[in-house]
């Protein structure tokens, strides 16, 4: 007798707990309410990385401010995560699992996104934009996404590699190529790009040269002498973005002046080795328009980047000031997060949200050229444009080249 | 290698060396007489650097200035640090100051985050990182000259220090058995609480020569403050000279395997350090500790 | 129990029948949470898995007082073995393949470790520690997946049966339990001893016949293991092995662990581990301030407790068995 008890009891606890996960088709969603989650480092050697998440808080605060998508405020939940994926995998397990949040926007580091990615797909938790330009996260197996769930922004490293390299070649003329990167799975990545165009281009270009450091490295001055010996014309940079400043200068010490070429990812901060340095004249990829605050002649620079930038410089002052392109950047990052809630309408749920982002094609409404996404493509943006960074009249960028767009499939 | 491309690589070895030097003589100082690593060595370094950017490039104090309050604003937090907390801890054992020092560490870093922001700025040094003096067909950067040079002068100011002044005697008293120091009248806390002061000053010191060419952030000393544990450990955990030989051996080395093997630099040179370790157990110069059972 | 009368009460593994009512609790509760609280079952596994790292350096560090600032490297080692070899010869083979690979490299280790002490051998084995991962991250990327390391999907390893955290928990669970018994039962037996007796007198514990050397090297063994399989426990968990998460600074994180939780005891290091798994999931939510507020926490319990946390639940214990006297 008691025995069947206890077992209608249990039975009765658990009917009620599949009820209410059955229920529970928006999680994170309320009447006036979306839970978001985010993280990245805010603590230890690698917390600059964090500072992704500014951006998205500051357009986030700009929502909320003008009332919300559909009468529906964002709750914004950031998390650190020390750059350590064991962590990333605690405090995303965190947001989704005890605070319920609907989705994921952001999200530093390629081995951190990839610690979640197989809970992400089990579970088809929306994540928009991780904030890392690996291939992984928007991979196409049997023609449909492996992982359906996220759309990924950021443009993958290998496309701005090649549109550094092609300038180099084409343009500048330049054969004999070297590559300096950071020894770890960007700086790979980055490597790997550099060497496939290198031999796309058929032998119109030549990699004489290449240097890593480590990434607590902050040093360059053995690289920048290999990177002298080897006589590269162009020198293209994956590197960490302290460690370039040092070996910016390293090569300035040294009489090597090559013209450099930087990734998006180190882009904002190149201006700080100074003028006496190759950063004078360097070559810059990146995917997000250019503020007026951070362009050479102060004039005319993207309307809606200034926008993003003055909400910034509320923020954080500081961070945006030292360094405008990257901040800025987690701000485009959660632009189609927003556009997706609200496209998805007041009844949202995970399965609402996944169609309207897939909806999304040739959207200009961001800071990123053009959003598309399909049933069968994850890749959102394929869009990178050059500038070239110089120190007259002032310290900051003029443009040199319109958007250019690559097929992510290459 | 050509005869030129080796000269270079020295010259890189010795200023990075310089640094190496100045941070194994301070883990040294420390050691010798508190018997302790400090993990917390860094942020100490650190609290130097952004007090010494505050005071120079936000509120315009000359530079020379803003270094000095900068070395002795560091000096004053380790003091600090010894007096209140390490000496009054309970946990007295090597392995529970170690973990102790890592907390102060954690804190300190933590603390100087939020208080300077974690970006990117720029230490002005006392000559351009840039410019260079051309000597016998090679050319020589000023601030490799300036890092080298006061790196020496500071090696010697603590020689002079150690051995010939009534507080570097005490120190040096306290190192061999600090029980007879203190019953022979000897201030034991005034001496350990100057060895974290002037372990500190050294710290920093490589700390504010560093900063200038690279950048200034809460993650800087990371490396310097690891490869100076390192160099310590090559010339003994108990000797003066020992650390600067270290210093320097380690950082040239560095060059030399660096350039032939990039990808394993840091993995050889602690290989190296093993090595040496395996045939010398107390570092190249350092002396077996008795043990009283 | 306070005062052990016999011989027999020292070997016992649960002292009192309270004491097996509270150990059958634990394990029944360990065995619920994926059922009652599954949001807490990664926490809670990555806790176990931390536990047994800190089991093992306890048994270095603790037992026979030497130090190592490497058992990033021995982990990275379990965690790669199990990313390379349990596609091909399932999951429990792969498991004794890293418990002898560990054990071997852990004696290797050791042997030079003899002559060493102190700061000297702390920054030997972190240079241990470093090769280890410098190795995994630049052979080349068909080796071990170089920088960008190697996916290890549970749902591949083990079918969808494991696929989720909450039911590959118990895997680790059994792991676990199976090597703390172990832990507990070494810690009591004539080796155990042999250990401590070289931490607190190495040459009274020569006399008495303990072979100084081979204790040592042994001990270094045996650590290696239960850091080796802590890691290859992880890597299924994470889903991932990358040379960037064994760095120094995990090495570290292992060391800080045993000395909050209590040097010298599995207990300890089972309640550093805890601790610091508390840490890192509570302090995400502090933004810039969780840095501060972690190295405040170590600081404190450095400052106020000497013997760590289980050494403060000791005397609790003993303070309310004596009361009220």
């Amino acid at each position: 007798m008691r025995k069947r008890v206890v077992l209608g009891v249990t039975a009765g606890l658990f009917a009620i707990a599949a009820g209410l996960s059955g229920m529970a088709q928006d999680i994170g969603v309320t009447k006036t309410k979306i839970k978001i989650g985010t993280w990245g480092p805010t603590s230890g050697p690698f917390q600059q990385f964090g500072r992704v998440m500014i951006g998205i808080e500051a357009l986030v605060n700009k929502v909320n401010r003008e009332g919300g998508i559909n009468g529906r405020q964002i709750e914004l939940l950031k998390r650190d995560d020390g750059y350590d994926p064991a962590r990333t995998k605690l405090v995303v397990k965190e947001l989704v699992e005890r605070q319920g949040v609907f989705g994921l926007v952001g999200g530093v580091g390629t081995a951190n996104g990839a610690a979640i990615l197989e809970d992400v797909r089990l579970n088809q938790i929306p994540w928009v934009s991780p904030a890392t330009g690996s291939t992984l996260f928007s991979q196409i197996k049997d023609g449909k996404p492996r992982t359906p769930s996220v759309f990924a922004t950021y443009t993958n490293y290998v496309i701005e590699s090649t549109l550094l390299l092609r300038y180099a070649v084409n343009t500048l003329k330049f054969d004999k190529i070297a590559v300096a990167y950071v020894n770890n799975s960007f700086g790979k990545e980055g490597l790997g790009g550099v060497k496939a165009e290198i031999a796309e281009l058929k032998g119109k270009a030549n990699l004489v040269g290449e240097v890593s450091h480590e990434q607590t490295e902050s040093n360059l001055a053995l690289q920048a002498l290999k990177l002298k010996d080897s006589g590269a014309e162009a020198l293209v940079l994956y590197t960490a973005g302290d460690a370039m400043l040092s070996l910016l200068r390293e090569m300035a010490k040294i009489g090597y002046k090559p013209q450099v070429l930087a990734s998006s990812v180190v882009a904002g901060a190149i201006l700080q080795a100074g003028p006496a340095t190759q950063a004078n004249g360097a070559i810059i990829a990146s995917y997000i328009p250019i503020p007026t605050a951070a362009l050479a002649d102060g004039k005319n620079g993207d309307p809606r980047a200034d926008a993003a930038f003055a909400e910034l410089l509320k923020l954080a002052p500081d961070a945006v000031k030292a360094d405008p392109l990257s901040t800025i950047a987690g701000w485009a990052f959660a632009e189609p997060l927003i556009e997706g809630l609200r496209r998805a309408g007041p009844n949202l749920t995970r399965d609402s949200f996944v169609k309207a982002m897939e909806g999304i094609t040739n959207w200009k409404g961001s800071l990123f050229n053009s959003i598309s996404f399909s049933p069968t493509d994850r890749q959102g943006n394929n869009s990178v444009f050059l500038v070239k960074g110089v120190y007259a009249p002032r310290p900051g960028f003029v443009a040199l080249s319109g958007w250019v767009s690559f097929n992510s499939e290459r | 290698m050509t005869f030129e491309q080796a000269i270079r690589l020295l010259i890189i070895g010795v200023e990075i060396g310089s640094i190496y030097a100045l941070v194994a003589l301070s883990v040294v100082l420390l050691y010798r007489t508190s018997r302790v690593l400090n993990f917390g060595q860094g942020e100490l370094a650190l609290l130097a650097c952004f007090l010494t950017f505050t005071l120079t490039s936000r509120m315009g104090v000359p530079l020379w200035l803003s270094f000095l309050a900068g070395l002795a604003a560091s000096a004053v937090a380790a003091g600090a640090f010894y007096f209140f907390l390490m000496r009054r801890a309970k946990a007295q054992d090597p392995m529970g100051l170690l973990i102790l020092t890592l907390g102060f560490s954690l804190f300190a870093n933590g603390g100087l985050s939020l208080l300077f922001g974690v970006d990117n700025k720029q230490l002005p040094g006392f000559v351009d990182v840039i410019e260079t003096w051309t000597i016998g067909g090679f050319s020589i950067s000023k601030n490799s000259v300036l890092v080298a040079v006061a790196g020496l002068i500071l090696m010697v100011a603590l020689y002079l220090f150690v051995q010939k002044s009534k507080i570097g005697l005490a120190m040096r008293a306290v190192s061999q058995n600090p029980e007879v120091a203190k019953a022979l009248g000897i201030p034991v806390n005034l001496v350990l609480v100057s060895s974290w002061a002037v372990a500190a000053i050294l710290g920093s010191a490589a700390a504010l020569l560093l900063a200038p060419a690279i950048s200034l952030n809460p993650s800087i000393m990371l490396d310097p403050l690891n490869k100076g544990f390192a160099a310590a450990v090559v010339g003994g955990m108990t000797s003066l000279p020992g650390a600067v030989l270290g210093g320097y051996l380690l950082g040239i080395i560095e060059a030399y395997v660096g350039n032939f093997v990039p990808a394993f630099k840091l993995a050889l040179a602690f290989i190296l350090v093993i090595l040496v370790l395996v045939f010398r157990p107390h570092g190249l110069l350092g002396e077996k500790e008795t043990r009283r059972a | 129990m306070i005062l052990k009368e016999h011989y027999e009460q020292d070997l016992r593994l649960v002292a009192s029948r309270q004491g097996w009512i509270v150990f059958v609790l634990l394990i029944a509760w360990l065995l619920l949470i994926p059922q009652l609280f599954p949001a807490y079952a990664y926490p809670v596994a990555l806790f176990m898995v931390y536990s047994l790292v800190a089991i093992g350096l306890n048994i270095l560090v603790g037992f026979t007082g030497q130090i190592s600032l490497g058992h990033a490297g021995f982990f990275a080692i379990g965690a790669y073995t199990i990313a390379k070899l349990a596609p091909i010869i399932t999951f429990p083979a792969a498991l004794l393949v890293v418990v002898v690979l560990c054990a071997v490299i852990g004696y290797l280790v050791g042997i030079p470790a003899l002559k060493l002490e102190g700061p000297y051998l702390a920054i030997a084995t972190s240079g241990f520690g470093l090769a280890v991962q410098q190795f995994f991250g630049n052979t080349p990327s068909d080796w071990f997946g170089g920088q960008s390391g190697l996916n290890v999907e549970k749902s591949q390893l083990f079918g969808d049966l494991f696929a989720r955290d909450r039911a590959y928990y118990y895997i680790i669970l059994g792991v676990v339990l199976l090597m703390v018994y172990m832990a507990f039962n070494l810690a009591r037996s004539h080796i155990g001893r042999a250990f401590v007796a070289v931490r607190d007198a190495e040459l009274a514990a020569q006399t008495s016949g303990v072979n100084v050397a081979q204790i040592k090297t042994l001990a270094f063994a045996i650590s290696a293991v239960y850091a080796g399989v802590g890691g290859a426990l992880f890597a299924p968990l994470l889903g991932i092995v990358s040379p960037e998460s064994f760095s120094l600074l995990l090495s570290v994180q292992f060391l800080s662990m045993i000395v909050i939780g209590g040097i010298g005891t599995v207990a300890g290091g089972i309640l550093g581990a805890g601790l610091v798994t508390v840490l890192q999931d509570q302090l995400a939510q502090a933004g810039g301030w969780s840095g501060l507020l972690y190295g405040l926490v170590v600081l404190v319990v450095m400052i106020v407790e000497p013997l760590g946390l289980y050494g403060r639940w000791v005397k609790i214990k003993l303070y309310w068995k004596a009361w009220p006297f």
